[in-house]
């Protein structure tokens, strides 16, 4: 008769695999709310647009690249970042894939090397998702207050300068409270990860294993969760790591937003200061992009140097692989299986979350086009269109020699969603066709396991 | 099916069942348990579930450890849950 509390058999892979449906069904949630995200960020963007025009048509504003430089860039800028969150999310989602399964292993020195493996890349996973959403925020913000600005500069002057004023004033302070709470949200789940991991399954430093190394075989489970001392240090001594890490980087973070926020206010003010001198001031022709490019350099070197650079190399994830050269146990085909298939599926997620995105800016910037040659059939019937149509002969037609930055900015805005166009609709595309084969796959899949599931208890 | 489980998890089965099949005999309730990973009240409503259904039988000794072996029915119930996930996954490589 055997007693097995000493050492349990290994997960079973047929049972194991069942797992999967419920996994499926989560990441269909999960490409269910990017849809929705989507969905908010074109009509954000296209509308944006819409209320630049609609700002500008009637008071004899003229339509020229401050008009669609912000539109343009934000777009861009945003289409950037989202698909850095997104990216952040598909990290998250392995996290959470791999910790489930590693705590559903039922060996401990199984559970010890897979988790020494993988923490680092699960904190840093903790760690893109508070940069994503910070992200988020300031670019939001920044949108808004663009977008807002512009539209209320042309009302008139005064009010125009008392709403711009409100707009910069408001969102800064903003954003900053909002990132500090993010901040304090993030350390608080790691905290709880960390901690709902050394209670459910033995930390290396608890055991005294150092990285790589396999530590002695335990006893089991019980006695290394009754162990107050070593469950107690490492904690702690995680935790405080952790919270060191986030401090560093929450530091680089308000960094970027100063830079940011100073992006924005330089982009108001070469505005007010463009209006001002009735067009004649130069300053305000070379500010607003700068200022543009200043915000966006760091975002885009920032998104960069996350997704490239920072990942230590043996975390990296790999479908099949899991980053497991060093360690000697092979992640259970549980993980393999499911991380694969996500990742698949978070991919195809993504690939149109991009490539919509892109499509958004495009269309933004072409509603812009419309607008310009609405105005120019109306030239000399309707007294707007006349004024409107001779406000842009004067800054844009006027200048097509491109002898001026006007007239450059006013083709790279309409070359850059252009190019992007041609390259991103084959990989929407692929993307498309990718998540449609995936989707009829999982369809199938989830079908047969209701299938199996009516005729086990029918006949059990 | 009991009331306190209107939609068992068949995966929670099928854990509980290969584990019960990859011991040469009995088993105690607290490691088997731990290898079904849901906690102990789950389990309880789990086994008192497959006990219904006569797949396992639980017994107790003259100390009072409980002990929980597979029946000739659960042996059947667990080579139909292998077989038919096999099925599934051969369709949906």
């Amino acid at each position: 008769m055997s007693q097995t509390d000493v050492a349990m058999p290994p997960t079973s892979q047929s049972a194991s695999e069942m797992v999967l449906a419920r996994r499926i069904s989560a990441v269909r949630e999960i490409i269910c709310r990017d849809r929705a995200i989507i969905v908010v960020v074109t009509n954000v963007l296209l509308f944006e647009a819409f209320l630049v025009d609609m700002a500008y048509t009637p008071t004899m504003y003229l339509l020229n690249y401050r008009t669609l430089l912000p539109v343009g860039a934000v777009g861009i800028v945003l289409a950037f970042t989202l698909s850095y969150w997104f990216r952040m999310r598909e990290g998250l989602y392995q996290t959470e894939l791999e910790q489930r399964a590693i705590a559903m292993e039922p060996d401990a020195t199984s559970r010890q090397l897979l988790t020494q493996e993988r923490l680092p890349y699960w904190m840093e996973s903790t760690e893109r998702e508070r940069d994503g959403n910070v992200m988020l925020a300031i670019l939001g913000s920044m949108a808004v207050v663009i977008a807002s600005a512009y539209a209320g500069i042309t009302v008139s002057y005064a009010t125009g300068y008392s709403a711009l004023i409100v707009l910069l004033i408001v969102p800064v302070p903003v954003v900053w409270i909002l990132a500090f709470f993010m901040r304090r949200k993030a350390v608080m789940v790691l905290e709880g990860e960390v901690s709902n991991i050394s209670q459910n399954i033995c930390l290396p430093e608890a055991v005294g294993g150092a990285a790589g190394t396999p530590p002695e075989p335990t006893t089991s489970r019980a006695e290394e969760k009754n162990d107050p001392t070593l469950q107690f240090g490492a904690l702690r001594k995680t935790v405080e790591n952790a919270q060191s890490m986030f401090l560093r980087e929450s530091t680089r973070l308000m960094a970027i937003l100063v830079i940011f926020s100073a992006g924005v206010l330089a982009v108001a003010l070469a505005t007010i200061l463009s209006e001002m001198q009735g067009e004649l001031f130069p300053l305000g022709d070379y500010i607003p992009p700068l200022a543009v490019l200043a915000g966006l350099l760091p975002a885009f070197l920032h998104c960069r140097t996350r997704l490239a650079g920072n990942h230590p190399p043996s975390t990296a994830v790999e479908p099949g692989n899991l980053g497991m050269q060093s360690s000697a146990v092979p992640m259970p085909a549980l993980v393999i299986s499911e991380v694969s298939t996500s990742s698949r599926l978070m991919a195809g997620s993504r690939r149109i979350a991009e490539g919509s995105l892109i499509l958004a800016v495009y269309g933004a910037a072409w509603l812009e086009v419309v607008m310009f040659l609405s105005a120019s059939s109306w030239a000399g019937n309707v007294g707007i269109g006349q004024v409107y149509c001779q406000g842009v002969e004067m800054t844009c037609l006027s200048s097509l020699p491109i002898d001026s930055l006007a007239a450059w900015s006013f083709f790279l805005i309409l070359l850059v969603p252009a190019l992007a166009l041609f390259l991103f609709l084959p990989y929407w595309f692929v993307g498309a066709g990718h998540r449609l084969r995936e989707e009829t796959s999982i369809r199938s899949f989830i079908h047969g396991l209701t299938m199996l599931e009516r005729e086990f208890w029918a006949r059990f | 099916m009991p009331e306190f489980l209107p939609r068992p998890d068949l995966y929670v089965v099928a854990r509980v069942l290969e584990v019960l099949s990859r011991q040469p005999g009995r088993m105690r309730k607290t490691p088997l348990q731990m290898a079904s990973a849901v906690n102990y009240t789950i389990f309880s409503r789990y086994l008192a579930l497959l006990q219904q259904r006569g797949l396992v039988r639980v017994s107790t000794d003259a100390d009072g450890t409980d002990w929980v072996e597979l029946t000739p029915k659960g042996s059947e119930a667990r080579r139909y849950l292998t077989e038919g996930m096999q099925r599934v996954l051969e369709h949906n490589p």
